[in-house]
Order: C-alpha cells, then structure tokens, then sequence
C-alpha cells in the first residue's frame, strides 16, 4: 500500500512537472511553427524566412516572471525570440544568489549559446563568469553593472562576456529624490531591499546624493524589504516614531512591497497626505499618480531585458557588435509625476504592441541588417523614452 | 516539592514578563521621543498579532515533535486562492475558502507524513516545493491584490479582533478540547500516550486540522495587512515560517508556566518592540537580526533550566 502510494505520488509530481515544463514549451512551439514554412524553404541553409539562425539558444535567468515587472520581462525576452526565430530557456532564480549560480549552470548544461541574469550580489559573479568560461558560453547581465573593480576585471579578461544592459540607477534616485524634494517633504522614510545589490545601493547613492543638495533629511530607513506585510510594516513602524515624517521612498524590490507601503498608508489615512516616490511600475499605475497614492515613479524599463538578448544574440551569431571587452548599454527609465504622462505611456509602451515591433527588433540584428553598430545600439537604447516611441510608431 | 515546582514557574513568569519590560524601558530611554509613545506601542501591538496567529497553529505541530516548513507557502497559497475569491464572493468567500483551503493543504501535508512515514521536515518541504509552483498557475502567475473594502482585517480594530479570535480558539483548542489533550500527551511522550489508548495518527491529523485553520486566519491578516500576495518561489516562502517560529519558541519555552498561545503573543510583543526599537535607533537590518537572534537564545536558554519538558523543542 505504502509503496503504491509513493509511486503514485512520484508520478502525480513527474506529471506535474512535465506539464509545467509542456507549457512553456509551448510558446517556443508555437513560435517555431510560425517559422516552420519558411523553415522548409531554407532548409538547406539551416536559416530561417528572416535569413536568421534558428539554432540559437539562449538562457535567460530572472527574479521571477509572474511580480509585474519580471512578466513584463517575460514578454519582451519571447517577443524578441519569436522576431527571430530562435530558442530561448527562462528560469526564476527567486534573487537568491545560490538559486542563480545552480539556474546559470542549469542553463549551460542545457546547451545555452549565451545566458544572462539579473544578479543578486555581484560576489556569484566570479564564479559564474568561471563557468561560462570552462563551458564557452557567452555570458551578461541585464537591469545591472559591476560596480567591484576586481569583479569587473574578472569580466573585461573574460572572452565569454559579453556585456551589461542597465540604468543609471544613481540618476534614478537622483530624479526621485529630486520629485520628491519639489513636493515640500523634508523628512523622508526610506524603505529599500537588499543591502550589497548594486542598484538597491545606486538608488540610494542617488536619493541622499537629491537630498542633501535639496536639505533633506532621511529619518528612518528599513533595508531587506521583500514582501507587502514587511512593507506595510515598515511604514507603519516609520508613521508611529516619526510623526514628522512628510515623505516616503519605496526604493523597489518589485510590486509587492510597494503594495504593502500603499495599503499601510491607506489604512493610516496618509494617502495623499504624505508624498511617496517609488520605482518600478505597478499595473494600476495611472490611477495611482490620479488618487495621489503615488507622487512620482520611474519604471517601464522591461526592454533592458531585450536589449541584452540582441547584445547576447548577435554574438552567438557570429556578428558581435563591438570587440569591447565590456560593452555597456545604458537605458533611461521613464518618469512618470502625472496621470496624462500614465495613461501615454500605458497607450504607446503596454498595448499589444509593445515599444518595439518584431521588424524593429530584427534591425537589431546584424544577419537581418548588416549596417548595425553598437554606436547604433547604444543610440536605440539611450533614445527609448515615450516620446521616442511615439515618434517610431505613431 | 510543590512548593519549588510553584517558585520555579513564578521565576518563568517574572522573566518572561521582565524580558518585555527590560526591551521596552532600554528602547524607552534610549529613544524616548521615537518609542516611548502610546502610537509605536499600538502599532508594535497590532503588528505582533499576526505572526502570532500563525505560530499558534504551528505550536501545534512542534509541540508534537513535528516540523511544518510549508506553512509559508500554504499562507501564500490559501491566501492567493482566497484573495481571488473575494473578488467574486465578497467576505463569505474569502474568509471560508482560505480557511478551507489551509486546512485542506495541512491534511494533505500531514497524511503525507503520516502514509511515507519520512520526517515531518522532508514532507512539508516537499509538499512547499510543490505549492509555491502551483501558486503559479492561478491569474496568470501574478498573484492577487485585494481593494480597500476587502481588507478589514489589514486595520486596527478588526486585526485585533480576529487575532483575539484565533488565539481564542487556539487556547480552547489545545486547553479545553480532547484532542487538543491528545496532542499535549503526544508532546509529552508518544509511546505512553499509544499505550494510553490515544490513536496517535488521528490525533497528529488534528492537530494538522489545527494548524491549518490558524493558517488560514494567519493568511486572511496577511493579505489584508500588505493588500498584495505574489507567488513566492524557490522555497522564498520560508522567510515567512521565521516570525512565527521565534513566537513559538516563546510559547514552548514558558508552557509550563502560562498559556502557550499568551507565551505566544508576549514573544511576538517582545520581537516585535526589538525591531521597532533598534529601527528607532536607526540600527541596521542585519544588525536586527543578529540582535533579535542573541535575545530569543538567551531567554530561551534561561527558560530552559527551570522547564523540564523543553525536550520537545529538539525531540
């Protein structure tokens, strides 16, 4: 009885974990049917309708796609695949620097052209970098930079790495903190995430870097924020001590904490009574800016995970774009202070087409068009704003 | 004897009760503008209810000699469920398919246990795996947030109300109830209590049953406390088995001497004004930690001479 049960569950999981496995497949799938036409004209050269290697994988390690920005992350990753026809692997790594070291070495066993990540600590890289190397799989990061100089070393020797798509996540907090300095607050709550993320640390350079130049001070602050209740929390802890406070940071860390900060808020009555600035957008974006919920947010910048790709992409393909040994790519996030810019921006960058077409990413490529450089992808990067992709596709 | 025994269980009380005066009179001093205010005590007060819920029900599980891992997921889980349910069903549905829900998962984790006969630790791990990727298929992986209105039970007065509730019931439960005696006897030593006529697998179950309900009301605080309940994964759901686990330390280390579930709260006050108080002080998060970490080990270190039965905790 105690064996059929156990055999029974073994396979009720089995089961289980091939349909998960089925059902992203199945996106890959049905983007390899889409090619499969002109797959069969072009057999004979092994390329796709697009003249465009449909052999090449690439890894892609993420937080997680379901929080609001790693799914908006997921979109991009397999609109981009589906551009080009190739083959792409997503796993969640849950930020866990552990978790991210075994995904990547999954990823390379699985026979990755290229992988890259979003990383928690710059200290997994190293080893990372190490792995690419014995396994001659090219290797970046997105939504990050190295900011260690030994780590960074490391990189630039490396023949496997590629590169690094991000923010200037200093300018980030710089702005926010700017916004939130011109909306009067003078003692500001600040709740953040990890403490050794590089851009947990920028954001932060950057806000008290905004408030010292604006004399304002921060009264509180709460690291290793990750959840909506540790959140919530946090700011009712800030609320009960500091009755001074008249401002509040929500740094990141995802939608989640933000949510939590909003609904504490909500439940102390200080909606819209006390600023708050905050990064990453939500779904509800526009009505927040609207109630007053949010003073002002930066976020939007989910194609820095598909810039990446095309850096990655085009040196799997034998065309690299540049022979830097660290090539940089460096994306604005959009800012958003009121419920027109939100409702723009949700119209041009969040409707089904989304701020790049499938034509305008394969021009990204340089087997599709050979005059690409990396001046011109660096260009296409810095460009990405709402205006920028009203003017493209207006 | 009885008269050691009575002063033995006074010290326990007196320290326990001199802990959380000794951490709010130090913070008081140290901080008086910031902490020594009837606001951060309410909100520290409020706060402390909810892990302490959800330790209730994992007090009973541990006092048994088990281990649940996947409380933290079956919160997030029954939690994203329930959440999803209010959108339809108002309050009726959200508050009974939680509850449902966490109790239903909790069987299941505990005839797991119970029919391969593998640790407590193994199966809940197992089962916690399993649940934070299933999370992943309902609205499309993103989780649930909940409106306003929905979230009573995030706010002074009605998340004291509904804690009262649950450590209530907790307390009638293992205090008052035939089964709650069953798995008292369970902790105290299983051999004697199957030779005592107690069928143990049934009386495990129940306290599953137990544990799941206080879950399920754990979870209802949680979502309406932070408005938002994203899947968790790659076993991030332990992080939320911590808080609860310290307050069942407390109601472990003093079940001699008072009510586990009052042990319970007075623990999670304790943690609860340790991390409000070092936040005042603008003391780092890590720094916390270590600090929460040093305190729970010397009261429970210091409780544990004068208990005899704190055997369960490493049973």
């Amino acid at each position: 009885m105690k064996r059929m049960l156990s055999i029974l569950l073994v396979i009720a999981l089995l089961v289980m974990c091939i349909s998960g496995c089925a059902q992203k497949q199945e996106g890959e799938t049905t983007e390899s049917e889409e090619n499969t036409e002109s797959a069969e004209v072009e057999e004979s050269v092994g390329l796709n309708e697009w003249g465009l290697d449909p052999t090449i994988k690439i890894g892609v390690s993420c937080w997680n796609f379901t929080s609001d920005l790693g799914l908006e992350c997921y979109e991009y990753i397999t609109m981009a695949a589906e551009a080009l026809g190739c083959e792409i692997i997503t796993e969640s790594d849950g930020f866990d620097p552990d978790e991210q070291v075994t995904v990547i070495e999954n990823m390379v066993a699985a026979g990755c052209d290229a992988v890259y990540l979003c990383n928690c600590s710059e200290a997994i890289l190293p080893k990372l970098i190490d792995t690419c190397e014995e396994n001659e799989v090219y290797f970046g990061l997105f939504m990050r930079t190295i900011n260690d100089p030994d780590i960074k070393q490391l990189a630039v020797d490396s023949p496997y790495f590629v590169g690094v798509c991000h923010e200037d996540e200093v300018m980030v907090g710089y702005n926010l903190g700017i916004a939130l300095a011109d909306t009067g607050a003078k003692n500001v709550g600040f709740i953040t995430w990890n403490r050794g993320d590089a851009t947990a640390e920028d954001r932060y350079e950057g806000y008290t870097r905004a408030f010292e130049e604006r004399g304002v001070t921060i009264i509180a602050e709460e690291w290793e924020v990750l959840t909506s209740d540790q959140g919530a929390a946090a700011l009712e802890r800030f609320a009960a001590a500091y009755p001074e406070m008249d401002g509040v940071v929500a740094c990141g860390g995802g939608g989640e904490p933000l949510a939590g900060i909003m609904s504490a808020m909500q439940n102390l009555g200080l909606t819209g009574e006390i600023p708050l600035v905050a990064s990453d957008f939500g779904p509800d974006i526009a009505n927040q800016l609207n109630n007053g919920e949010i003073s002002a947010m930066t976020g939007g910048h989910a194609p820095d995970c598909m810039f990446e790709f095309m850096l990655l992409y085009n040196t799997v393909a034998g065309t690299p774009l540049s022979d830097e040994d660290y090539v940089e790519l460096l994306l604005n996030p959009i800012v958003l202070t009121s419920y027109e810019d939100a409702t723009e921006y949700d119209e041009w960058c969040k409707g089904d087409v989304k701020a790049y077409t499938p034509e305008e990413i394969r021009m990204m490529s340089k087997t599709y068009n050979p005059d690409l450089t990396i001046e011109q992808l660096k260009e296409m990067v810095a460009a990405y704003s709402v205006d920028d992709v009203i003017a493209r596709h207006s | 004897m009885k008269i050691k025994r009575d002063n033995s269980n006074l010290k326990s009380r007196l320290l326990l009760v001199g802990v959380m005066v000794v951490v709010y009179v130090t913070f008081a001093t140290l901080s008086p503008e910031r902490f020594a205010n009837a606001n951060t005590l309410y909100i520290i007060f409020q706060q402390a209810f909810m892990s302490s819920v959800i330790a209730a029900g994992l007090y009973f599980i541990i006092i048994m000699g088990l281990f649940d891992f996947a409380i933290g997921s079956i919160l997030v889980f029954s939690g994203i469920l329930g959440g999803l349910a209010a959108q339809h069903t108002g309050y009726a549905g959200f508050i009974i398919v939680t509850i449902v829900v966490a109790i239903a998962l909790e069987i299941v984790n505990g005839l797991l246990y119970m029919i391969l006969k593998v640790p407590s630790m193994i199966t809940s791990v197992g089962l916690l795996m399993i649940l934070e990727s299933i999370a992943t298929f309902f609205n499309d992986g993103c989780g649930v947030a909940l409106e306003y209105e929905m979230r009573l039970f995030g706010r002074a007065p009605y998340n004291i109300i509904i804690g009262t509730v649950g450590l209530i019931i907790a307390s009638i439960l293992f205090g008052y109830t035939k089964k709650g005696i069953q798995i008292r006897a369970i902790g105290s030593n299983e051999l004697v209590a199957r030779s005592a006529g107690i069928r143990v697998n049934q009386a495990k179950l129940w306290g599953y049953i137990f544990c799941g309900l206080l879950v399920g009301i754990g979870s209802i605080m949680n979502i309406s406390y932070g408005g938002k309940l994203q899947p968790a994964l790659n076993l991030s759901s332990i992080d939320r088995n911590y808080a609860p686990l310290l307050g069942c330390f407390f109601g472990l280390a003093f079940k001699d001497q008072i009510n586990p579930m009052v042990g319970i709260l007075i623990g999670g006050f304790i943690i609860k004004l340790l991390t409000t108080g070092l936040m005042t002080l603008g003391v780092d998060a890590t720094i916390q930690s270590v600090l929460t970490g040093f305190v729970l080990l010397l009261v429970v270190a210091l409780t544990m001479r004068n208990s005899r039965d704190m055997h369960v905790i490493v049973k």
